[in-house]
């Protein structure tokens, strides 16, 4: 049961468009929930009028404002929150709540969200539709190291499909396939992801879908409900972490202080390592216009403009593939390196950090 | 802790990217950190081109590196999977280092995979000289104009076997 006092349900939605702008409406309708984080980093454009619960006069404004707006003028009470940043640009702390519901459009993004649910032992409600089928679907995934994930049923077909930019295309993940369904599927998608949420606060276990998905056929009329089973050769590590919270505040923590034990409270150990939640350190800019290198150690996609101008010709760096680093190892750094301030290294509150050794392995909530 | 389907990916990687560097004249591959390796360089002594002041000029030792992060098998990003390292001034449409574009790249792709789709593009043997998705767009009006010239090399990476018996003719007598 996730919710056994039917108290302080928080709710994070990602994506409001053709689904989510649907399930904001019933969101803002049920009682038992206190607290919503909507999140989605595009705006509203004049072909989303179609396909989504919008006005015409949201068009041209972020997504996640325009719906935090509506769903405060249904229920004033309740706490919203507007997140207009990709999901995956989100610190993973920040996504702690009773239930995430993705309304998402893209494989790599429903990837990012599956991964954060699982390492936070959050259930997580997926939705989907396809227009051309007239299909709707939801799955339901509740995590833990032998439940089913997102990616037990991918097979290296689904790895192709994911969206991905590269060097002579930047934009291709930008220009996927919209889907262009019409309001109705996506308000049908959304109608069923709220009732299986609803049936997960209420923990009426022989009702729960964990681990399935159901689909409905709405040119068939055919209703299909899939069981998915663990993969034992999924790629994902389906890790369910225990976050612990620091006695100490994150602008006073050092890589030190958590490396050598002292706020960890474990012996220090040589194989002992720091990593981020998959993001890995850049140590090293590189300027792809004149070939000047700054030595700049930061987590990787944590550097501001100034930080990224080229001191030679103004141009912007890049972090090469081949100076990033998944893990800073306490055998390898410097004393100067032990006492930089995680802040320093583009840590915010929110994050998750991870120092592990040869045998353990220990999350902390910055 | 250790990811036992990753380590297995990477153990594979290894074995087969060293197998294929000895049986190759054009291929050396120098695995740089991690057991199993997670970066190597991959040294090509194939010809390409670079560009000198006095023109384009061939070359015959390029330098790449291939980085595979924790996550690998899930994602893949090719600036973070791939880095051009030396000449630094490369001479390729698909070429502006630290970029290199081998075009979209599936989770989990082979690194023997990644080392012939480099040597293609080193080589010339595959080229689309197409301005709106190039790295370097000066080289791709370049290749454009110069298309009789390519492939710059036309030996295969991996050496032919030709497995021919020798066996000394003894005269009857």
């Amino acid at each position: 049961m996730v919710n056994p006092q039917g108290e302080n349900v928080s709710l994070v939605v990602v994506g409001v468009g053709n689904v989510g702008s649907h399930v904001c409406r019933h969101l803002a309708r049920m009682p038992e929930v206190n607290r919503l984080m909507l999140i989605d980093k595009d705006c509203y454009e004049e072909k989303n009028l179609r396909s989504q619960d919008i006005l015409a006069s949201d068009c041209g404004k972020p997504k996640a404002v325009v719906q935090a707006r509506q769903v405060r003028r249904i229920r004033p009470d309740l706490e919203v929150e507007a997140v207009t940043v990709p999901v995956q640009e989100v610190p993973l702390g920040q996504l702690r709540s009773t239930v995430i519901l993705a309304c998402l459009d893209t494989k790599a993004a429903r990837q990012d969200v599956n991964e954060a649910a699982w390492h936070l032992g959050i259930p997580w409600i997926d939705s989907g539709v396809a227009a051309d089928g007239l299909l709707a679907r939801v799955n339901v995934y509740v995590p833990s190291p032998d439940a089913p994930c997102l990616e037990c049923a991918w097979d290296r077909r689904d790895y192709e499909l994911i969206e991905q930019s590269y060097p002579c295309d930047p934009d291709a993940s930008a220009r996927t396939a919209h889907t262009n369904a019409p309001s109705s599927l996506g308000a049908l998608a959304a109608a069923m992801q709220v009732i299986e949420l609803q049936k997960l606060l209420a923990g009426s276990p022989d009702r729960l879908l964990a681990g399935c998905e159901v689909t409905i056929d709405a040119s068939h009329h055919k209703q299909r409900v899939t069981a998915y089973r663990r993969n034992p050769q999924c790629r994902f590590d389906h890790a369910v972490w225990r976050l612990e919270q620091l006695d100490r505040p994150l602008s006073a923590l050092t890589v030190g202080d958590l490396l050598d034990g002292a706020v960890a409270g474990r012996i220090p150990s040589n194989s002992a390592s720091l990593s981020a939640a998959g993001r890995p350190f850049a140590r090293r800019l590189t300027c792809p216009r004149c070939g000047a290198a700054r030595d700049f150690l930061r987590l990787a996609g944590r550097f501001s403009r100034a930080m990224r101008r080229c001191r030679e010709c103004r141009h912007d760096m890049v972090a090469r593939g081949f100076d990033l680093m998944p893990r800073l190892e306490q055998a390898s750094i410097g004393r100067a390196l032990a006492r930089r301030k995680l802040t320093s290294l583009g840590f915010r509150a929110g994050d998750v950090v991870t120092v592990e050794d040869d045998h353990t392995e220990r999350h902390f909530l910055l | 802790m250790a990811d036992l389907v990753l380590e297995g990916f990477l153990r594979k990687q290894f074995e087969e990217g060293m197998a294929l560097a000895r049986q190759s004249d054009l291929l050396e591959l120098i695995p740089v950190s991690g057991d199993p390796a997670r970066r190597y360089i991959a040294r090509f002594r194939c010809k390409g081109l670079v560009r000198n002041p006095d023109g384009v000029a061939e070359h015959n030792d390029f330098h790449v590196g291939v980085h595979f992060l924790d996550d690998y098998l899930r994602r893949a990003d090719p600036f973070q999977l791939l880095t051009w390292l030396l000449p630094p001034h490369a001479w390729h449409p698909n070429v502006n280092a630290p970029a290199i574009c081998i075009g979209k790249v599936t989770p989990g792709t082979s690194l023997v995979d990644l080392l012939y789709r480099l040597f293609e593009v080193i080589t010339y043997n595959k080229v689309t000289p197409r301005e709106d998705d190039a790295l370097n767009r000066v080289a791709c009006q370049w290749a454009r104009r110069n298309r009789d010239r390519f492939p710059i090399d036309r030996r295969p990476l991996k050496r032919r076997s030709l497995k021919l018996r020798v066996e000394t003719a003894s005269a009857e007598t």
